[in-house]
């Protein structure tokens, strides 16, 4: 409950832009990318929520990302009618942002990981702060992407649990990880050694703090994701047994 | 004793209670508050309510399951905003009812004599009897139809605030309840709430919670219908799917003072802007005539 008169206070403003698709491209499968013509003011690790008109009754959380240091984009996985609509509709898309609290990294010494679904905000995390971008995906990703944005990638599960079990001896600060929730949490249980911060994907419905919809528990209770995130500490969300050498 | 004190709306438009958390869609800068009547406050109860664990929340197409738990910070909190003044940006911008709740008879009572001091700032107080999501009070405190009988009284005993049940329609005929609730002389009622229902969402996982979305709207449309035909004179909030200009407008026709606009928010919350405007227009053209 501490957050109530804060949310209160905060008076921010949310707007609702409309945006027009410059590009859709497909990252793997079933997931695209999609880059905007117009550009709005965000920082690391906020999102948006993306209305699908008539497919359905919720607007889409998306964490936000810009290419090149400069170009606004999302990535959306197919998962259901909304997801689809924000895919392939040619009309402009309505989207609520910038939502929830800035990433802020106490130090350059990072890396993020990615699944393909969030690959905008990976991006995003690796220009502007100069760390190491790794994809973890379960199929493979499209060459193009590879090439033309500088990355590791990472298929499977095994080469997952490879990745992590190096990150966790790397010399590295922090490790940033936007995915599934399992994608995360093996994440968090893999890497002791490290500082993990987790971008949450909690089903939403007002994004703004309204509605507490987006609830987690968390080791200080319960915490919504829109407001209180949605990147968290990996270990307030999971415990993780921390090995003292 | 009966209320002599009238609802004047400038808007027949309210934001619900539930969706509209505590006024942060204010910081949505594309809605016109000026097409909103009223907006109710999340319901507030005596003590704090973490609420349910998550998952709480899953829609399909044409309804969304909530299982929140009422989460609030109770009357503390409420207390706190209030001798703040943080509320009062939103009261600047938009008359507010306040919604309240309970665990029990003696909750419901007690949170009533602790509000007086705040009620100039409401135009109303709109009780939660029917929410679905807790174990106690909400939906349940309404099973014993003559201990909820002596609460409503007691309430009025209480306090002469422009007074409203919030009454969903798993606890016997709508328009009984509704006739309850004016006989115990109250002012208005919000018909309906959410209604019980399960789904399982694409984790897998069950989430038994209160129904709203598109499908609730023939549900609400009859209870306000039923409630109208009994009860000529008490003042209606039609709840429950309303998402169009048109079916606010027969929420109108069919005997609703004022419409709710709830998990509609949800899917743009411009709804406001267009719902709102629509009914502005229609109300004028129906003054002409």
């Amino acid at each position: 409950m501490a957050n109530f008169s804060a949310e209160l206070k905060k008076q921010t403003k949310y707007k609702a832009f409309l945006l027009t698709k410059r590009i859709v491209e497909e990252i793997t499968q079933n997931t695209y990318l999609i880059t905007f013509e117009e550009d709005f003011d965000f920082l690391p690790g906020q999102f948006c929520m993306v209305s699908v008109d008539g497919a359905g009754l919720t607007r889409k959380p998306y964490t936000l990302g810009r290419l090149n240091k400069m170009e606004l984009a999302i990535s959306v996985k197919i998962a259901g009618k909304g997801s689809e609509y924000i895919v392939k509709t040619n009309e402009k898309l309505n989207v609520l942002a910038p939502l929830g609290n800035p990433f802020i990294p106490e130090s350059n010494n990072g890396a993020v990981i990615v699944a393909p679904s969030c690959l905008a905000e990976g991006i995003h995390l690796s220009e502007r702060f100069d760390i190491p971008l790794i994809v973890a995906s379960k199929t493979e990703l499209n060459e193009k992407f590879v090439k033309k944005f500088k990355m590791r990638v990472f298929v499977g599960n095994d080469e997952y649990l490879n990745l992590l079990s190096e990150l966790n001896h790397s010399a590295f600060d922090w490790i940033f990880v936007s995915g599934s929730r399992v994608m995360e949490e093996l994440a968090v249980k893999n890497m002791p050694n490290k500082v993990v911060y987790v971008s949450l994907n909690e089903y939403m419905a007002c994004g703004i703090g309204a509605c507490k919809g987006c609830a987690v528990e968390t080791v200080h209770g319960i915490k919504h994701v829109c407001t209180d995130g949605p990147v968290f500490r990996g270990d307030n969300i999971w415990q993780v047994q921390r090995h003292s050498d | 004793m009966a209320s002599s004190k009238t609802l004047r709306l400038r808007t027949p438009i309210v934001i619900a209670s539930g969706p509209g958390g505590f006024g942060e869609y204010l910081n949505v800068d594309s809605i016109d508050w000026s097409y909103v009547g009223a907006y109710t406050l999340k319901t507030i109860t005596l003590h704090p309510k973490v609420g349910n664990k998550p998952p709480r929340i899953y829609a399909t197409d044409i309804f969304m399951i909530n299982r929140i738990g009422l989460e609030n910070p109770g009357f503390v909190g409420l207390k706190k905003i209030l001798d703040s003044g943080e509320l009062d940006v939103l009261l600047s911008k938009v008359p507010a009812i306040l919604s309240l709740g309970g665990d029990s008879f003696e909750e419901y009572v007690e949170i009533t004599r602790l509000v007086k001091p705040y009620l100039d700032k409401f135009l109303a107080i709109e009780y939660n009897f029917s929410c679905p999501n807790v174990h106690h009070g909400g939906l349940s405190i309404m099973s014993d139809r003559e201990e909820w009988r002596k609460l409503l009284k007691e309430i009025r005993k209480e306090t002469d605030a422009f007074i409203i049940a919030k009454l969903g329609i798993e606890s016997g005929f709508v328009e009984e309840m509704a006739k309850i609730v004016a006989l115990e002389g109250w002012n208005g009622v919000t018909v309906i709430n959410t209604i019980r229902g399960l789904i399982i969402n694409s984790e897998g996982q069950v989430l038994l919670g209160g129904l709203s979305g598109p499908a609730l709207y023939p549900i609400a449309l009859r209870a306000v219908y039923e409630v109208r035909k009994v009860l000529p004179d008490i003042f209606i909030i039609a709840s429950g799917g309303i998402y169009t200009a048109q079916q606010a407008k027969e929420m109108l026709q069919f005997g609703a003072n004022a419409v709710s606009i709830g998990s509609a928010l949800f899917q743009n919350e411009y709804v406001i802007n267009k719902i709102g405007k629509e009914i502005v227009e229609f109300l004028k053209s129906e003054e002409k005539q």
